[in-house]
């Protein structure tokens, strides 16, 4: 992928560009200069900022399923076919559009979700596709791309939020790479409830007792030996020790640490920081979610969104349905609609979900022909669904289409690309903003090809 | 030297038979080899100081800018600065306090020189620059448990990355040349488990772009996957056709899984189904599995369990699910459970090889994908690459040779003489390496917009590198000596100089792993770690860098002068157990838990004292500990302001215990710890 080359289209000669970008003191000269302008007016073209629902959203989920989730068994049934398989549609409140008949609660939604049946990427091995769709690039070897959440910290976050601006929940799935350290995810891990389901293991098998519990934010409280004010004096010295390192060298590092400490510090202190005792919610709610691992994850994620975290990803596993296929996914879905619904529900209920983005995305879809050896698929990225809600998108409506195998798209073909520009348009974030890695090379937002779905918002 | 010879069977029987086809440049390239090897010999007695003139006309050339500019540079470094740096930069550690000592009371004038030849020949230097070369080439720690990284990572992980690293260690032990090293790393042939140098090529897994873009970029010092989907833009002589040529060097690369994984798959697929074969399986090991592993594109797929699902607890998923069977398939289940235990560790292993790359190979492969019915995108993309002529960068056709792979003709030119990139890319690496910044920078992207900061000084390590037996100990022996290396980084000036005129020595967050050696190393878990038995060192290593990996590396691409930190780096300083345990003692270890938990015993270690605690047995007044632990962490005595101020602080927090950890946690934390200045 080329997006280096991109910015030297409108007659910027890569001499500027070096000179500019040689230091983050100069990347900020060049954003404040009249060249920027050229990049970002024109650096995608026919990006069109009249298209409804722009910066709608201000809040983002990301619901991730890793491994790929088979489109026929989820949200692109073929009744009839014989890629069909076992799994049964049904009608949802969308008339003509049917589902997965193990999904009967998002069915019931489908009027706040703008489904998307003509995905189609290129990366058909998990770790590159897992890539993919986490930065709207494909892996290349000489840059590492940043995850869309921490652009999203980046670019919506505030310097002040005592939480975390990108949370990311039984993952994370990709670095903040050219975004930098200070808007990595923040990894936390949720388990399942007390005798609750894990997707990660198979339906039926005996459940093993808890590995023990995990904290769900790793070092969030002091040692019980240090109170907070030994932790303010022991970084009280430490700032002397800085200055004084610093005082006959330069301050960026002293100055950097101080930031860390106090970001850190101002977490540990924050009363939002109980938006982590997840497990503290009553078992009704905890029921309405599903009783599983993703369930917890996803309340978790209401309760993140609800004290204002910009973005926040869960992780779903499970969906590598190479075998037994069929009963994989009927399991897996048992745990995602009542979680994506009990979501979508909470989201309404508080008038959160105009504001707040919902993404199901995946590594790729799944192969259409049953692999009958072991009933199950194997990796599809050709031809694939994902889903938006919320944040300025038009529910109930189907965006592209598939064959009558589900192998090709025949109408409405979307790209990574286009769906990372689609995202960006809703949160208003600028697509062809132009970053630099910390060798120098520019990048944008979104991949240059990118267009906005606009089917998404008008 | 004691190196085995990487060379194919094939290869080299195809070497003995065709030398009249082999083509001109192939040729130029064996000659080349035959004078490096006569270098190499002689470089045994390169006791001789000729480099020490190459040294001068460094410091000149630095010199001569700085002077244009009006500049002029810092003074010399202490020796205590100087010492902390240079173990940083060929170590990887802090120095030990007996080393400080013992450097800081020699008053020979040439202590400095005879330090730097200490720890060229040091065996910590060898695996220390073997980490160097390991992230260079891969992007990633060798010290790293699982990667969460595509593009093959996962085959540098494990058994696969062990043995490249401990690859890389040999070479450079043994001082091999750096033009031979490269060859090897280019044209490797092999199981990842019994060739190491197969790693570097296992890492890009078969996709022939991404080899090229790697390799262009590791030993010629050019970004060129830009010219991947098109001409490049702003370089006119970079053409796509440029690109596919290097490209189809690799078109014949095949990255597969071993026979053992095969296995482990079909296993895991019966232990799934109770014990079951598969419908239409008739067990044995002619399965489908071994077939798979001959359709092209079956490596790396259908793993189950990918990184992501599994968090970080490793292993391969699913492992936790085998208790329950049924009892009828109780015994089987319990055989094939041992034999997957057994097989588990070929999981990343992969086996690298070459394909015949030409048209007919392209028919042959092409036929073979119709009979799969496969449209597999990436597979014609390599079928298509198979028919393109191959030609060296920006230089001429290379023609397809008989029974010896593409790959390695592209080695035979790229560390060629004749190659006039191969020599100052790594000149300018080393430099970058040690000075902080390349004379070209980004050093990776050499072009024709980007002039070096200093051309007559690349030119000349450059010349010196590929005339003196591509020595990496040489030309680095000629930067460490230098005063340039030697300048402290202090500046006393409001505005800090153009880092490109290197007037002062380039201030760095440690990496990783320079992060981690330093905090074992000051808190005394270093000595703890040496009474242990090796393989529970390993292990206890594994366990605290998996940890620490997770919480600090995440900073690929950062500029060099960039210290900004995450949250999860401020809370685990603050409240991580690491830390917590190094500095009051109790059990300084984290707890090593036996194979299967609950069967071996693991026995208690007794709690150990702390570092803190036997310091303050050992010493009485606070002027000696503080003195003792700056000596610690930084590698120097404090000042008399710094020892007052510290006791100062000691006295405040009640001179006890406490006190000292609470002091010692800031000195840890503190920039001057946490930077090679």
């Amino acid at each position: 992928m080329c997006n280096k080359c991109e910015t030297v289209r409108q007659g910027v000669s890569r001499r500027d560009l070096i000179r500019y970008s040689l230091s983050g003191a100069a990347a900020a000269a060049l954003m404040a200069s009249p060249l920027r302008h050229a990049f970002a007016e024109e650096g995608i073209e026919q990006r069109d900022l009249t298209i409804a629902g722009r910066g709608t959203a201000k809040q983002v989920i990301f619901l991730y399923m890793s491994g790929g989730a088979s489109h026929l068994d989820t949200f692109d049934p073929k009744p009839g076919a014989a890629t069909q398989g076992d799994s049964k549609a049904i009608d949802t409140v969308v008339s003509g559009v049917k589902i997965a008949r193990s999904l009967p609660q998002i069915a019931k939604h489908m009027d706040d979700i703008a489904l998307i049946r003509g995905m189609s990427s290129k990366e058909g091995n998990h770790e590159r596709a897992r890539y993919l769709m986490h930065t709207g690039y494909a892996p290349t070897p000489t840059v590492v791309h940043a995850g869309f959440g921490s652009v999203i910290s980046h670019e919506l976050g505030l310097a002040t939020a005592e939480l975390p601006e990108f949370i990311s929940i039984n993952g994370p799935g990709a670095r903040p790479g050219y975004i930098g350290v200070k808007h990595a995810p923040f990894a936390i891990q949720v388990q399942a409830p007390a005798g609750g389901m894990d997707e990660r293991q198979r339906p039926g098998a005996a459940r093993k007792g808890s590995r023990g519990k995990r904290p769900v934010v790793q070092n969030l409280t002091s040692p019980s030996t240090v109170s907070p004010e030994r932790r303010d004096e022991r970084i009280g010295f430490l700032e002397k020790l800085n200055g004084r390192f610093s005082k006959d060298r330069t301050k960026a590092v002293g100055e950097a640490q101080t930031a860390m400490f106090e970001r850190a510090r101002r977490l540990m202190d924050s009363p939002k920081n109980t938006a982590f005792d997840v497990e503290g919610e009553s078992e009704a709610t905890i029921a309405r979610y599903g009783k599983s691992r993703f369930g917890m994850g996803c309340l978790m994620a209401r309760r993140l969104i609800d004290e204002g975290v910009k973005c926040v990803e869960v992780m779903m596993g499970g969906w590598d349905t190479h075998d037994d296929g069929f009963n994989k996914v009927r399991a897996l879905n048992g745990q995602l609609d009542p979680a994506v619904s009990a979501l979508l529900d909470d989201l309404k209920k508080s008038g959160k979900l105009a504001e707040t983005l919902v993404v199901w995305v995946g590594d790729f879809g799944r192969t259409p022909r049953i692999d009958t050896g072991r009933n199950g698929r194997g990796h599809y990225p050709r031809a694939w669904s994902t889903w938006m809600a919320g944040g300025g998108v038009q529910g109930g409506r189907v965006i592209g289409k598939t064959d009558a195998r589900a192998e090709t798209v025949v109408d409405g073909h979307v790209k990574p690309e286009d769906f990372y520009a689609s995202i960006a348009h809703a949160t208003g974030i600028d697509a062809a903003k132009t970053f630099y890695t910390g060798q120098g090379r520019p990048i944008q937002i979104v991949y240059k090809d990118g267009r906005v779905v606009k089917d998404l918002f008008a | 030297m004691n190196i085995k010879p990487t060379r194919s069977p094939r290869i080299r029987r195809a070497l003995r038979l065709i030398p009249a086809a082999f083509g001109l440049l192939v040729a130029v390239g064996l000659v080349a080899t035959v004078a490096g090897i006569g270098q190499a010999d002689e470089r045994g007695a390169s006791s001789t100081d000729d480099w020490r003139s190459v040294t001068a006309q460094v410091d000149a050339l630095i010199g001569a800018k700085l002077a244009e500019e009006g500049v002029k540079p810092a003074e010399q470094s202490s020796d205590a600065e100087f010492l902390r740096r240079l173990y940083l930069d060929l170590l990887g550690t802090v120095p030990t306090p007996e080393e400080v000592r013992v450097f800081s009371a020699d008053n020979n004038r040439s202590k400095r020189s005879a330090k730097i030849e200490e720890l060229l020949a040091s065996d910590s230097y060898s695996e220390h620059q073997a980490s160097f070369w390991f992230r260079t080439l891969t992007g990633l720690s060798v010290h790293q448990g699982r990667q969460r990284e595509g593009q093959g990572g996962r085959y540098v992980t494990g058994e696969g990355g062990k043995n490249f690293h401990q690859w890389l260690a040999t070479q450079i032990a043994a001082n091999r040349p750096y033009n031979e090293m490269a060859q090897d790393l280019i044209s490797a042939t092999g199981r990842t488990d019994e060739n190491g140098a197969t790693g570097y090529i296992a890492r890009w897994e078969s996709n022939a772009n991404n080899t090229a873009g790697a390799v262009a970029k590791h030993f010629l010092g050019v970004q060129i996957q830009c010219a991947q989907c098109h001409d490049h833009i702003y370089e006119p002589d970079w053409k796509q056709k440029d690109f596919q040529g290097m490209a189809a060097f690799f078109a014949g690369t095949r990255v597969q899984r071993v026979p053992e994984y095969g296995e482990l798959r079909q296993l895991r697929t019966r232990m799934q189904n109770d014990g079951k074969l598969p419908a239409n399986k008739k067990g044995g090991k002619k399965g489908k599995a071994s077939r798979e592993l001959k359709r092209p594109g079956a490596a790396g797929e259908g793993m189950p369990g990918n990184g992501m699902d599994g968090g970080m607890d490793g292993g391969m998923e699913g492992s936790d699910e085998m208790g329950g069977g049924k009892e009828r398939a109780g015994m089987a289940k319990e055989a094939i459970a041992a034999r997957m235990r057994e097989l588990r560790k070929y999981a990343n292993i992969v086996v690298v090889s070459d394909q015949k790359a030409n048209a007919r190979g392209a028919k042959r492969a092409m036929e073979r994908l119709k009979v799969a019915k496969k449209k597999n995108p990436d597979a014609l993309a390599r079928i298509e690459l198979m028919s393109t002529t191959p030609k060296f960068w920006l230089a001429s056709e290379a023609a397809d040779v008989p029974g010896i792979s593409r790959r390695y003709l592209l080695a035979r030119w790229v560390t060629s003489k004749e190659n006039p990139y191969f020599a100052r890319t790594l000149a300018n690496r080393m430099w970058a390496h040690f000075m902080g910044r390349g004379i070209v920078d980004p050093i990776d992207d050499f072009n024709s917009f980007q002039a070096p900061s200093h051309p007559e000084l690349l030119k000349l390590l450059g010349e010196d590198f590929k005339t003196n037996g591509h020595d990496l100990r040489r030309i680095q022996r000629i930067l460490l000596n230098s005063a340039t290396y030697q300048r402290s980084s202090r500046w006393s000036e409001e505005t800090q100089p153009d880092a490109a005129l290197f007037a002062k020595a380039p201030i760095r967050p440690l990496n990783t792993e320079q992060l981690y050696f330093s905090l074992i190393r000051a808190t005394g878990i270093e000595t703890r770690l040496n009474q242990a038995s090796r393989r529970q060192q390993q292990q206890i290593q594994q366990a605290i860098f998996s940890v620490f990996t997770f919480v600090f590396d995440d900073d690929e691409g950062k500029a060099e002068e960039d210290f900004s930190g995450s949250i999860p780096q401020g809370l685990f300083l603050m409240n991580g157990e690491l830390l917590q345990r190094a500095l009051s003692g109790g059990k300084a270890l984290p707890e090593v838990k036996g194979r299967r938990g609950g069967k071996n015993r693991r026995r208690r270690q007794r709690p150990a004292q702390s570092m803190l605690e036997n310091l303050l047995r050992s010493e009485s007044s606070d002027t000696a500990r503080v003195s003792q632990l700056y000596v610690r962490a930084y590698g120097r005595e404090p000042t008399t302001d710094e020892s007052a101020e510290a006791r100062k602080f000691l006295k405040a927090q009640g001179g006890d215990a406490k006190a000292y950890e609470d002091f010692f946690w800031a000195i840890l934390n503190s920039a001057e710890f946490m930077t090679n200045h």
